[in-house]
């Protein structure tokens, strides 16, 4: 050890300051853990830790924060977390909007391509569910397209040989359960709110330029009825080269029928497919309008549950709230440079990944908070 | 659904073994990462309270400390990030010093040293503290920080680099 070193060393320790435990920490830690571990969520304060006191100062005052039936026995209480708030002598106990608790559970896929599930208050992983080297020269093998069904199932794609279309592949993977199920050839899945349709990018062949270089792989818009196996498949107006216009996001409105979905063909765009509309995807499709407000480089759309509203990203990184059938358009926050945006299942909560890996929440109120970093994709 | 009371005591009595262990370890570490280290005892019943609900999802309840230091690490990394947003005006440098007698330049290194590491860059002050503060690995270092042990190499080479100069410049 060097002499730099050892002078850190003590340098750190002298820093560190005296750390003896203070008693009353244990006391909070117990009555927090005991709490979120049935549902509640004491929030530390500066007094943190008035939990200590806490404990017994609210039980003189006649509040409890443990609930025991009259044998003693503990009892866990289910449904939305309450706060207990103490204002001079008045106590006040209440039940807060669910939605107003973000979610615990995410699954993420690292920049090092390891699909995981992630727990957002400890900011950090917690299980990984499968890992897949990458080709670096090709890509092949990235892992992408991240969505979670309503039962629970995790979906992503993972990129095939360029030139060898059928190489793309949709999987599904159920959390207790070794490994992913390909489900389709194709990428970008997404599951309707009903549990009854898969939404997916479908790649019908590799796609060839005049010179007979490979460009890419032909996109079309495919709905699988995953009860029957039916497949409807919307074709998008050949133009050139649209054609090869990738479809990277698809988010289902709440009514199981309509989808918002982006698309990349010089620069990025999104538009809505109602899904009872006959013919093509041209047809079926309108660019989503934002009224009187000019927007550039939309992408990322997610409908936001029990709304007629959507989130997506423009420009550098703003996240605006549209309205789709009114037009109107609110900025929700701006980000550094996001380009992976999600909404919990309230629609209250959403989830940003930006370019650095950083993931990113943002509360119903607009405050934004770091959850960790290094990683590609995110979604709770 | 009713608690499992034994269940409850066991979580309590490991979460309490751990406490015992490491409570003092991760509130310096906690000190050392944020730039607020008055909030450090917050954190790190954070990170406990943490680990008492993802208790019974850990692989191996062996790894309950690794999960506490690596929720301390990352608890703390949102709160300075969130500072570093609003912050207007860094830091200042500490001022060098000029030549002074041994003891009071021991002192001095070692003051000097203490506030080069929170102008380290992120990564680099979080390898410098869990490695000479937590006295972990190059391995378990990594591993609290979710990179590569070659990261952790270049990352202390780094920060070392940048305090061996800031010593010569007070020598």
């Amino acid at each position: 050890m060097n002499r730099t070193e050892e002078l850190l060393r003590e340098a750190l320790r002298d820093e560190a300051g005296d750390t003896t435990s203070a008693p009353d920490a244990w006391d909070g830690i117990v009555a927090a853990g005991i709490g979120r571990s049935r549902g509640r969520n004491l929030r530390w304060s500066a007094a943190a830790v008035a939990a200590v006191a806490g404990v017994s100062a609210l039980a003189a005052l006649g509040v409890v924060l443990t609930d025991e039936d009259d044998a003693g026995q503990r009892v866990g209480t289910e449904g939305p977390a309450t706060t207990t708030e103490t204002t001079g002598d008045a106590v006040t106990t209440t039940a807060p909007d669910p939605g107003n608790e973000r979610p615990e559970q995410a699954f993420v896929i690292s920049v090092g391509n390891r699909l995981s599930q992630f727990n957002t208050a400890a900011g950090q992983t917690e299980r990984p569910l499968y890992d897949r080297e990458v080709d670096e020269a090709t890509g092949a093998g990235r892992l992408g397209g991240l969505s979670l069904a309503p039962d629970g199932t995790v979906w992503f794609s993972m990129a095939g040989a360029p030139g060898d279309c059928a190489s793309f592949g949709v999987y599904r993977h159920t959390i207790d359960t070794v490994g992913p199920e390909q489900v389709a050839v194709g990428a970008a899945p997404a599951v309707s709110p009903d549990g009854r349709l898969l939404a997916y990018a479908a790649y019908s062949g590799a796609h060839g330029g005049p010179d007979g270089e490979f460009y890419g792989c032909a996109n079309t818009l495919v709905v699988r009825d995953l009860v029957s196996g039916a497949e409807r498949v919307w074709l998008p107006a050949v133009d050139g080269y649209q054609e090869l216009a990738a479809i990277t996001r698809i988010s289902w409105a709440p009514d199981s029928r309509r989808l918002i979905y982006d698309l990349n063909y010089e620069g990025s765009s999104v538009a809505l497919l109602d899904t009872e509309v006959p013919g093509g995807l041209g047809q079926a499709s309108m660019p989503l309008a934002t009224g009187d407000v000019e927007v550039e480089s939309l992408r990322s759309p997610v409908w936001l549950a029990g709304s007629d509203e959507v989130v997506v990203l423009a420009g550098e990184g703003t996240l605006l709230r549209v309205n789709v059938a009114t037009e109107a358009v609110a900025e929700v926050a701006r980000s550094m440079a996001s380009y992976g945006l999600d909404a919990d299942a309230t629609g209250r909560h959403l989830l940003l990944t930006e370019t650095d890996g950083t993931l990113v929440a943002v509360a119903p109120d607009g405050n934004t908070e770091v959850l960790a970093e290094g990683f590609a994709e995110a979604v709770w | 659904m009713v608690e499992d009371r034994g269940a409850t005591a066991t979580v309590e009595q490991a979460l309490s073994d751990l406490f015992d262990a490491h409570y003092r370890s991760l509130l310096g570490t906690a000190r050392l990462l944020l730039d607020d280290p008055g909030s450090a005892e917050e954190v790190v019943q954070e990170a406990f309270a943490q680990l008492w609900v993802a208790w019974r999802r850990l692989r191996h309840q062996e790894a309950g400390a690794a999960y506490l230091r690596a929720t301390v690490v990352n608890l703390s990394r949102g709160r300075v990030r969130r500072l570093q947003i609003v912050r207007r005006h860094p830091a200042p440098a500490p001022d060098d010093v000029g030549p002074a007698e041994d003891v009071v330049l021991a002192r001095e290194e070692r003051r000097l040293l203490a506030a080069t590491v929170r102008l380290l860059p992120g990564r680099q002050r979080e390898c410098v503290v869990l490695r000479y503060y937590l006295e972990l690995s190059e391995r378990e270092t990594a591993e609290a920080l979710s990179i590569s042990r070659g990261s952790v190499k270049t990352h202390l080479h780094r920060a070392l680099a940048t305090l061996s100069d800031r010593l010569e410049a007070l020598r």
